[in-house]
Parts: C-alpha cells; sequence; structure tokens
C-alpha cells in the first residue's frame, strides 16, 4: 500500500461561469501535516469542501480526488457517507454555527459513535464524555448536558474536534479552526490539534489564512492565490526563504518596535481617573435586572503625541473603556481634556469637542454607511463643526483628507461597498482625520484585514501620526502590532487594568499574563 | 466582542425558581392585556351612535326608559364598567341585549363548541397537511413537486376564504351533490367537510411555504453542514433540520390561531353555522354590548392562551430562548 | 508626504451595486410589475374610458351571460318588440330585425297615437323611431327603429349593472383602499416603531406593551367594530385598517431601528457629534428603507384583503360604490344561476393579491442579497 493518502489531480470547480479552483493538485502523506494557506476567497476551502463531497449547490467541479485509490469526486453518496467522519473529519471556521444549536453538545458527539462508530447508546455516551475530556475541557459529567450557546467559542470547537477525532479519522481537515477565535484560545487550539495529531497519528490539512502561524507545526505548504498554487514546499523553506512575490507578502513584516520616546516634555492631553461603565441588564417589566461591570475603576494619563497601546482579550472591557475615554458610553469617573473637566459635560455640551476626539472602529464593513457616498461620509464631521463651509470647499477638503490616507479622490462618489476592507478602513480613517483631531481611539483597525493590506495600514497611522502630532489610543489584541505601534501598554482582564508600563518593559512579561 | 460564557445553571430549584417568576410574570401581562382589551372594546362600543334598542319604528320611550333600566344602561359609564368588570370577575358575562331571554354565557355555551370543533379539526388538518407538503416542496427543490407546492401556496393566499367557501359549495354542494352547502345538523361530518377546509386550505398553504423556505435555510447552515461531514444518514439530517426548520411555524401559530377565529366570521356566515362568528357580526350591528364584549374577551383569550401555549413550546423546541 | 506614492487604485469597473437592477433581473417581479401597471391603469382610466357607467341600469339586460357578441340578440330583440307591442295596444306585422335597426309594420284597430313611438327611445335597446310610411289612416305604420349596440364583455349583474364598468370602479377601490391604508400604517409604523427602537429604554417598554395589547384584539375583529360604531365611510375604512394593520409596521420599524443603532457607522456619525434628529435622519432611516418598502408592498395586498374581507360582510362602501369584495359576495349569492358575477372579481382580485405577493417576496429576496 503506498503512503499516499489522498491525492488531489487538476481539480477545478467553478460557479456559473466564474473559476474559483483552477487546477490544483498536492499529495497528502499518511501522517502529514499540510497547510493550504491563502487569503479569502482563494478557494481553498472550496477545494477541501469537494473532497468530502459538500460543495454548495450550483458549485461544479472536475479533475480527480482520490482517497487511498478510491475516486471520490462524483462518487455515490454510499462510498462518501462510509468516508465521511469516520475516515476523513472536517472541523470548521465557525465553532458556535457548526453545532445544532438545539441539542446538548455531549449528545451531538454520542450521536456520531453510535450512529457512525456502531456503538450503544450506553457506551457512546461514556465515550462521549471521554472524548470531552479528552479535548481539554474540564467537568466533561456537566458540559454533556450544555447546548452550544452555554459554551465559550473555543470549547465550542473543542467540541467539534471531539466530534472529529471520535472516529480515529486517517486525515482530519481543519477549515481556519483558530480564525474566530481570539488569540490566546487559538494557540491552546492548535496546542490541542498538535498534541491529538501526534498521539492519534493522523494526517491533517490544515487551512489558513495565517503562514506564519501555520508554517510553525506543518510539514508541507502550499500558498494559493486566485484559486491557484503559487508555492509549494516544506514549511521550514517556505518560511525561511519564500520564493514567490505573494508568499513574501503574506510574510510581511510589521513596521519595526517603536523607539523609547520621553514622555516628560510632552503636556497631558487627557487624563481618567476612576473610570467605571456599568452595564444594566433588564428582563422585562417585571423580570429582575443585574449589572455587569464593562470598565472598572480605570485610570489613565495620555500625553500629547504617543500612543497608548489597550491590550486584552474579548470581552476584557477594552472597547469598552476607549469609548468611555471619548464621553461616548455613560461612564461614572473623572475625564479632563486639555485640562478642561469633561465629567459634567452631557451629549450636547460634548458635541463641539467632538472635532477633537475621533474613533475608528474594527470592522471597516460596518463602519460606514451603505447609502452614502464617499464624499458625504468623510464630509459628515464638516456639516456639523464647519457648516459655513460651501459644499465646493468641503469637496476640496475630501479631496486632501482622502489623498492624505493614499485612495484616489477621483472615487470619491463611490458608494462603501465597491471598496475593499483595507480601502474602506482608509475612508473611515479620512473621516477622522478631516476635522484635525487631536485624539484618535483606534478599535483594533486592522484585525479584520489581511496581512499585508494591515502593515500597508498601520505604516499610514505611523505617517500620519508624525505629521499631526496625533495621539493615539491602539486597541489590540495582538502583541507584535502593540509592539510596533504604542509607546506605552496597559494591559485589560475583566474591566480593570492589571498592568501598566513603557512598551519595552513590558512586553518581556506579558506572554506569560497573556496565557493565564 | 463575544460575550463571556453563561455560567452553567447548577441548582435546579434555583431555575425553577426563575421559571416560576417568569410564569407569573406572563400571568400578570396577559391579565393587563385582557382589561385593556375590555376596557377599549367597552367605551369603544358605548361611545359609539346608536344603541341596542333602536329599531326600524320609533320605540316608545317608556317602554325604552324601562328597558334601559332593566338593563343597566341607564347608570353613568364609569358605574357600568365597573357592574360589567365585577359580573366579568364572578364568571358572569351579563344578558344578551337581543336574544333577550338568553345570557351570553348560553348562547356561548351552544355558539362556542361549534366554532372549537372547525377550527380545531382545521387546525390540525393545516398542520398535517402543511408539514407533508412543505416537507416535499423542501427535499425536491428544484422538481415538479416543489413548483406545485409552490403555486398552490400562492394560489390558497392570492383567493381569499371568501371566495374559496363559495366555489366549495358551488362544486361539491350544487354540481356534485355530494356535501350539504350548508348549515350544521348537529355536527354530522357531512357538514363539516367543506367549513374545514375553507378555514384549513389557506393556513396550510401558507404553513407549507413557511417549513419550506426555512428548511431550505436550515438545511444551509454549517449545523447541517457538520452532519453531513459525519455522514450521518439522511434520516438524521432531517431530523436535526426539522426541529430549527419547524420554529418560524411555530411563531407562526399564534397569529394562525387568530386567523382561524376571524375566517370562522366568513365560514360560519356563508356555511349558514350556529358559531361565535357568526354572532359577532349580528350582534356588533345590533349594538348587543354584552354579547360583543363576551365575544372579544373569548377570542382574546383564546389569541393569548393560545400565544403562551406557543411561548412554552418554543422554549421546549429552542434551548437558547429558555435562558431568557 | 510619500502617501500618495502608495495610493490605491480601484479597479475601473467596480460594478455599482444597483438594487433595482438586481430586483428586474427576476421575471416573476418584472411579470408581477406588469401586472400591477395594468391593474393600475384599469382602476385609473378604466372607469373613464369605458362606454358603460358603473351605476346605469339596463333594465332589460339583467343577469346577461358574459360575452363579445353585442347585444341585443334578434332573441332579444323580438322579444322586446313584442313587450311593446302589448304596452302600445298594437299589432306588430311584418319585422325585419337587421345588425343596427329594425323595420316593423305596426298595426292597429284604431289610428296610431304616433307619439307612443317615443316610448322606443326610452328604453335601452331601441333609439328614436322615426316613421318611414303611414297606411289605412294611420292605422297601419311602417317604423324603423335604430338598435343600440351594447356589448357586456363580463356581463352583467342582478340589477342589470355592467360587470366589468363595477370591476373597474370596484378595483379603484380596493386599491386606493390598499394603498392609503398602507400609507396609515406605513406612517404610524414608522413613527411609532421608530421612536421606541431609537429611544429605547422604559418608553420602548411601555410602547411595545401597548402594541401588544392591541396585537390580542383579534384584528379583523377590530375593523368591523370600527366600522360599524364610526360609520361606514370610504375615509373611515381605510384608517381603520391602516389603524389596525399598522402594528406589524412598527414592529418591523422598530426591530430595524435597533439593528441598524448598533452599527458602527451610527456610533461613528455620535462619535463625530450628530445629533440624535440628524442621526435618525441622516444615518438610520435611509438604511432601513429597503426592507421598509419590502415590508409595505406585502402590507398592500394584506390590507386589500382585509377590506374586502369587511366588504364581503357588509361593513364596506356602499351602493352604488363597490369594491371587489363587495361584488364578490354579491356573486357568492348567485353562485347557481350567474357563477361569472363571483369569478370575474375573485380573478381580478387573485390577480392583484398575487402581483402584489410576488413583487413583496422579490423586493425581500433582492433586500436580503443586497444587505449581504
Amino acid at each position: 500500500m503506498s503512503d499516499i493518502l489522498l491525492a488531489l489531480r487538476d481539480l477545478r470547480i467553478s460557479f456559473g461561469g466564474h473559476e474559483a479552483v483552477k487546477g490544483l493538485s498536492f499529495d497528502l502523506a499518511r501522517g502529514e501535516t499540510l497547510a493550504l494557506i491563502g487569503e479569502s476567497g482563494s478557494g481553498k476551502s472550496l477545494a477541501m469542501l469537494s473532497v468530502l463531497g459538500l460543495l454548495p449547490e450550483g458549485a461544479a467541479a472536475t479533475g480527480s480526488i482520490s482517497f487511498q485509490g478510491a475516486e471520490l469526486l462524483h462518487a455515490p453518496a454510499k462510498l462518501l457517507d462510509a468516508i465521511r467522519g469516520r475516515r476523513i473529519a472536517m472541523i470548521f471556521q465557525e465553532p458556535m454555527s457548526a453545532l445544532d444549536p438545539l441539542f446538548p453538545v455531549g449528545r451531538q458527539i454520542a450521536d456520531i459513535l453510535h450512529l457512525r462508530a456502531g456503538l450503544s447508546r450506553r457506551a457512546a455516551k461514556a465515550r462521549s464524555r471521554e472524548l470531552i475530556e479528552l479535548v481539554g475541557i474540564d467537568a466533561p459529567a456537566r458540559r454533556w448536558h450544555a447546548y452550544p450557546h452555554e459554551l465559550s467559542g473555543g470549547q465550542c470547537q473543542r467540541i467539534a474536534i471531539a466530534m472529529a477525532i471520535a472516529c480515529d479519522p486517517e486525515i482530519l481537515i481543519a477549515d481556519e479552526p483558530t480564525t474566530a477565535l481570539d488569540v490566546t484560545v487559538a494557540a491552546r487550539i492548535l496546542e490541542l490539534l498538535a498534541e491529538l495529531k501526534s498521539r492519534l497519528g493522523m494526517a491533517m490539512i490544515f487551512i489558513s489564512h495565517d503562514l506564519a502561524l501555520v508554517g510553525k507545526f506543518a510539514d508541507s505548504v502550499h500558498v494559493m492565490r486566485r484559486g491557484e498554487i503559487v508555492e509549494s514546499g516544506a514549511a521550514a523553506q517556505i518560511l525561511t526563504s519564500p520564493a514567490h512575490d505573494y508568499t513574501r507578502e503574506l510574510l510581511a513584516a510589521l513596521p519595526p518596535a517603536r523607539k523609547k520616546r520621553a514622555a516628560q516634555d510632552q503636556p497631558v492631553l487627557l487624563e481618567a481617573e476612576h473610570i467605571t461603565v456599568t452595564y444594566r441588564l433588564r428582563g422585562g417589566l417585571f423580570a429582575g435586572k443585574h449589572e455587569i461591570k464593562a470598565v472598572d475603576d480605570v485610570s489613565l494619563v495620555l500625553h500629547q503625541g504617543r500612543t497608548l497601546g489597550l491590550l486584552g482579550e474579548s470581552g476584557s472591557g477594552k472597547s469598552t473603556l476607549g469609548r468611555a475615554l471619548l464621553k461616548l458610553v455613560p461612564a461614572s469617573g473623572f475625564i479632563s481634556f486639555e485640562g478642561r473637566d469633561l465629567s459634567a459635560f452631557d451629549r450636547a455640551a460634548m458635541r463641539p469637542l467632538r472635532r477633537s476626539l475621533q474613533l475608528v472602529f474594527q470592522n471597516p464593513y460596518g463602519a460606514l454607511s451603505p447609502r452614502m457616498n464617499v464624499c458625504e461620509i468623510v464630509t459628515e464631521g464638516l456639516r456639523i463643526h464647519a457648516p459655513h463651509l460651501s459644499g465646493k470647499e468641503r469637496d476640496a477638503r475630501a479631496v486632501e483628507a482622502l489623498g492624505e490616507v493614499g485612495l484616489d479622490p477621483a472615487a470619491r462618489f463611490r458608494y462603501p461597498a465597491e471598496f475593499s476592507g483595507g480601502q474602506r478602513q482608509r475612508i473611515a480613517i479620512a473621516r477622522a482625520m478631516i476635522l484635525k483631531p487631536k485624539l484618535v481611539v483606534l478599535d483594533e483597525p486592522t484585525s479584520a484585514l489581511d496581512r499585508a493590506i494591515a502593515v500597508d495600514l498601520l505604516k499610514l497611522l505611523l505617517a500620519l501620526q508624525a505629521a499631526h502630532d496625533l495621539t493615539y489610543v491602539f486597541i489590540t489584541h495582538d502583541l507584535a502590532i502593540v509592539r510596533a505601534m504604542a509607546d506605552e501598554i496597559a494591559v485589560m482582564k475583566a474591566g480593570r487594568i492589571v498592568a501598566q508600563g513603557a512598551t519595552e518593559t513590558m512586553l518581556d512579561g506579558l506572554s506569560c499574563l497573556m496565557s493565564q | 466582542m463575544t460575550l463571556p460564557p453563561r455560567p452553567l445553571v447548577t441548582k435546579p430549584s434555583k431555575e425553577a425558581l426563575l421559571m416560576l417568576r417568569h410564569s407569573l410574570a406572563r400571568l400578570a401581562a396577559s391579565a393587563a392585556t385582557l382589561f385593556a382589551v375590555v376596557a377599549i372594546t367597552f367605551f369603544l362600543m358605548h361611545l359609539a351612535p346608536g344603541g341596542p334598542f333602536d329599531t326600524e319604528r320609533a320605540i316608545d320611550p317608556r317602554t325604552l326608559q324601562h328597558l334601559k333600566v332593566l338593563y343597566g344602561l341607564d347608570r353613568p359609564l364609569p358605574q357600568q364598567f365597573g357592574l360589567y368588570l365585577w359580573g366579568l370577575l364572578h364568571g358572569d358575562l351579563g344578558p344578551s341585549l337581543r336574544w333577550r331571554d338568553f345570557s351570553v354565557a348560553e348562547l356561548f355555551a351552544r355558539a362556542l363548541p361549534v366554532s372549537l370543533t372547525l377550527g380545531i379539526e382545521a387546525l390540525v388538518v393545516a398542520l398535517i397537511g402543511g408539514i407533508g407538503l412543505g416537507l416535499i416542496a423542501a427535499v425536491r427543490r428544484h422538481g415538479l413537486a416543489a413548483r406545485a407546492v409552490g403555486a398552490f401556496a400562492l394560489l390558497a393566499i392570492a383567493v381569499p376564504n371568501f371566495v374559496i367557501a363559495p366555489l366549495l359549495q358551488l362544486v361539491f354542494g350544487l354540481s356534485l351533490r355530494a356535501l350539504p352547502v350548508g348549515g350544521w345538523n348537529e355536527g354530522a361530518w357531512q357538514n363539516q367537510v367543506l367549513p374545514v377546509a375553507t378555514l384549513a386550505v389557506p393556513q396550510m398553504a401558507v404553513i407549507a411555504r413557511l417549513l419550506a423556505a426555512s428548511l431550505g435555510d436550515v438545511l444551509g447552515t454549517p449545523s447541517i453542514r457538520t452532519l453531513r461531514a459525519f455522514g450521518l444518514p439522511a434520516r438524521t439530517v432531517y431530523a436535526h433540520a426539522m426541529r430549527g426548520a419547524f420554529l418560524p411555524v411555530l411563531s407562526y401559530l399564534g397569529p394562525m390561531a387568530a386567523n382561524l377565529l376571524t375566517g370562522s366570521v366568513v365560514v360560519e356566515t356563508v356555511f349558514g353555522i350556529p358559531g361565535i362568528g357568526r354572532y359577532f357580526v349580528t350582534a356588533a350591528l345590533g349594538r348587543d354590548y354584552t354579547l360583543v364584549l363576551g365575544t372579544v374577551i373569548i377570542v382574546a383569550c383564546l389569541v393569548i392562551l393560545f400565544n403562551l401555549l406557543v411561548d412554552v413550546l418554543y422554549g421546549w423546541f429552542d434551548p437558547r430562548v429558555r435562558h431568557e | 508626504m510619500t502617501q500618495m506614492e502608495t495610493m490605491i487604485h480601484l479597479p475601473a469597473d467596480a460594478a455599482r451595486p444597483n438594487f433595482m437592477k438586481k430586483l428586474l433581473r427576476a421575471n416573476s417581479a418584472v411579470v408581477s410589475l406588469a401586472c400591477l401597471g395594468i391593474l393600475a391603469f384599469a382602476a385609473l382610466f378604466g372607469p373613464w374610458l369605458y362606454p358603460h357607467p358603473y351605476d346605469r341600469v339596463y333594465r332589460d339586460f339583467v343577469l346577461t351571460s358574459p360575452s363579445l357578441a353585442a347585444h341585443p340578440t334578434k332573441k332579444e330583440t323580438e322579444a322586446a318588440l313584442a313587450d311593446f307591442a302589448q304596452r302600445m295596444h298594437v299589432v306588430i306585422g311584418k319585422s325585419s330585425v337587421r345588425k343596427d335597426a329594425v323595420t316593423i309594420e305596426l298595426a292597429s284597430t284604431t289610428a296610431i297615437d304616433e307619439r307612443v313611438l317615443r316610448y322606443f327611445a326610452h328604453s335601452e335597446i331601441f333609439g328614436a323611431a322615426h316613421v318611414i310610411s303611414r297606411a289605412e289612416d294611420g292605422r297601419q305604420l311602417t317604423v324603423a327603429v335604430p338598435l343600440h349596440r351594447l356589448v357586456f364583455l363580463f356581463g352583467t349583474d342582478t340589477n342589470g349593472r355592467d360587470l366589468l364598468a363595477r370591476i373597474f370602479i370596484g378595483l379603484r377601490i380596493s386599491l386606493s383602499v390598499g394603498f392609503l391604508a398602507a400609507l396609515v400604517a406605513l406612517s404610524l409604523g414608522v413613527a411609532f416603531g421608530g421612536i421606541a427602537g431609537y429611544v429605547g429604554g422604559r418608553l420602548d417598554l411601555v410602547m411595545m406593551r401597548l402594541v401588544e395589547i392591541i396585537y390580542a384584539l383579534p384584528f379583523l375583529f377590530f375593523v368591523i367594530l370600527l366600522t360599524v360604531f364610526l360609520g361606514r365611510s370610504f375615509v373611515l375604512i381605510f384608517v381603520a385598517i391602516g389603524a389596525v394593520e399598522w402594528l406589524d409596521m412598527a414592529r418591523i420599524v422598530r426591530g430595524q431601528t435597533l439593528s441598524v443603532k448598533r452599527r458602527d457607522y451610527v456610533a461613528a456619525a455620535e462619535a463625530l457629534g450628530a445629533g440624535p434628529a440628524t442621526i435618525f435622519w441622516r444615518h438610520v432611516l435611509p438604511n432601513m428603507l429597503a426592507p421598509i418598502t419590502a415590508f409595505l408592498t406585502l402590507l398592500v395586498p394584506r390590507v386589500i384583503l382585509a377590506e374586502s374581507f369587511v366588504s364581503f360582510l357588509g361593513l364596506g362602501v356602499q351602493e352604488p360604490l363597490t369594491s371587489l369584495g363587495l361584488l364578490i359576495a354579491d356573486g357568492a349569492r348567485t353562485i347557481q344561476s350567474a357563477p361569472f358575477l363571483l369569478i370575474f372579481p375573485a380573478l381580478v382580485l387573485a390577480l392583484t393579491l398575487a402581483a402584489l405577493n410576488i413583487l413583496g417576496d422579490a423586493l425581500t429576496r433582492a433586500v436580503e442579497g443586497h444587505s449581504q
């Protein structure tokens, strides 16, 4: 028997007239970990769905997928069903939605054991408990009865992994298993997968957009772009000496770490003391209410022209703190801006000050109104703060602002839907910059972007800061980015700042702190 | 931003307590709703022109006064309202002002079973037929069956029950002479077929359409893809999908109850069936205050009850709402 | 500044998402739009272009079957002549019925008073008669009487009124009630739902509880109550129906407002310092127009149906005005002798409802596809 488990030859998948996968070929050997790398839309997920005959309706595939000599492409459902789950298993990107929300997670594992591995109901239940424990979830007997919505994303992905290894498959296909998860959770899921792989001796196909992340534990890497493989080879070789331009782009280096700059000679721009944001959850007219402290007694000082990196996992309260500093969410505590006490300012009183305090959001797709064109979006602030400007003057300012963020001003009468994620983020930055703000809160501005584009955007932000003496609050969960951007770092956990200091001194101790 | 995972409920007693509290809150809200419905109907009716004793010929003023005193209509309106509520609390719906030998309760004792029989039969027929057709349409998504079900659904939506009813009369009653054209005949099954069909067919079509659409959606979700990726048998996949796909149908059942009840106005009028729907129109036209109020209360109670039932079922079907 | 060097160029053909284009790509939407166009034209101009007034009673043509042929037919003419002879106490000798006129010989025992010929002109069948020749001292007349040529495409009703003319006017009433009531529902719903959703908090809770209460009133019962107690004028009907049907609209608008309010672009407008009114009008409302339009398209047939239902029960507009529901009710009463009186109005109503529903569904799909 040959050592090749799975062989793809000239696999082509098309939707209508559009060819999404253009002649994909590779071999997967027993026990090998193969990484399929590419940005969203490169066709990598489609190719893997076709292995199990799960292509969405309307997709047509040609070529060959051979699994130990058996042809899987257009194979009869019976043959596919015999292989699905038992010999080739798959886990998906969104762990929450991949599980059935209406059934307890334990039952979903037990169902597979009962129906696919032929265990009795009782044995399946016992084995499913063991599997839950195996994938590192505590209190498996109790979690067995939990529904997906009662578990975190990481826990759901662990359950999905338990389902996948339930029948001891020969191949595990993981479709971006960590993309929807927090960085620290993602790292632990990767560890789990690597450990299970070595323990169970299965081969693995790992689909990802993050070459740097996956390269570490893959044996071979195939880089895909627009449906084609542009570069293949051993992981070590591709990581160290990428041959193709696109591969190099995927590995694009971040800007270098921030040089230490003196804080003393910079005036204080904003000072916040004892900031607390409380959310009241109400159940209804008769139900009781309870409170959640999203930000709990936080104090910090921002110096003109410097960047504070706000680091924390999702749910740690860092976004809420960012908005509380701009008085966009009701908060208790004391805030002074340029020496003025803002504590007593209500919404209306804050309005004139808004031109100095700006915000850039994480998701570039939601931050621009789809019904307004770029020019209207960018000049929205001018309509409010400089109503005396004529339409012509506003237009001139829009051209200037778009040019400054590296966008072609000729495109200003188009609508947001026509722009890519990175371009939209630039539009959002132009909208903030047109008012010549002093403080900009950047709420994970690059986390939704592909790496090469994110790096360009970070460089743009650094250039803008230098040009206009801007003060940034940079919210992120990414240590590498905060190193490149921040002068100071504050780490948040459960609404509190648990550590604070200059970037250089902080970074060493940080990695262990984050993974606690 | 994802929320931190909800803590698992450890003590069942605490959950039971919460459930009890929730149920009590719902009950109180329902009572408040019912009160508001009674108040709105009562004052709207009494403030409208005309009265229950208006007839073609002018009535003797002394007789009129006598009647008014007899039924308490001479008192100030708030007092009448109070008296009515007081009676209501004791389960007394008052005397009918039009059928003067009967109390409203007596009229209902005869009419309500008739309407309920038709309504429940129609509900069962609509559910069974609708689920069957919806399943066929969803499973054979691109086949002739799906198109046929789609056309049927559109037809049932475009042809209202007051058209269906006379057409059924024409075909089965007058042309084929297979079934009686109308009447109740002490609930003989022959008399029930056409009214139930009239009530059930449009609802059946809506259910089929809803189920086909939501089953189509659910079958395309990642969680169903997961089941297929594990090679689970089609029966299991559909069982999972049906549970999720049934939720929109379930939420439609509340409004559907109201639809069946209002549909009965037409059906009872066309087929000459002595149910509450027919009473309602005559009572409203004749300003029979107590009978109208009684009907509105009954119908509102049924609607509220049905919505409660649907909520309970929804919680049973979908664990996500149990925690909200 | 070096940023201009890193200028990002857009693909020249970046397709601008066009909602209407997307909608018109669906055949069903185009067909139903065309259908609605024809129906709207018929409702607007039908009564004006069509020769028969909707309230004109043709006593001689009660319950005429629908046909393309002109009336009176030969048989009807002869029957009408016999009727005349009896009333005028004359004997009809020879008569010849041609397509557009009859020539008859009248005979009597006494001299015929020619004024009786005026009776011809009073009927719907004949025009003004004129005498061709007189004989036997006026006891015998040869008269030429022109015939009217009437076409009742869809037949006539029990009162002898042309059904097509009544369908035109009924369609006009039904469609206008549909659109006006939908407008009432739209304004009430947008105002109520918008405020509840945008302001939120306790106000939202109270407002939505109110909606829930009105929901518990079975809605068509409520319409019946309103029309019975407040009168049966055209205005009241659409106000009553609109006042009942706005509840769903309010819920939809509130839901949309809540979801749009959570979008980052609304937060961005707030961060720019825009006031609540600006945010609602410039950012929230435009972004929920599409789903509102789609829902409105599905609301119109529901309103038309509600109006037909009320009319069917005899609580809607009053004779001689009519609506599709009223025509259907009339048709249902004569279903044994003249089923066409039910079938034609029912067909027109079904066509209207189907076209609106298909269009609404297509719009909803387009909106869903658009927002993705």
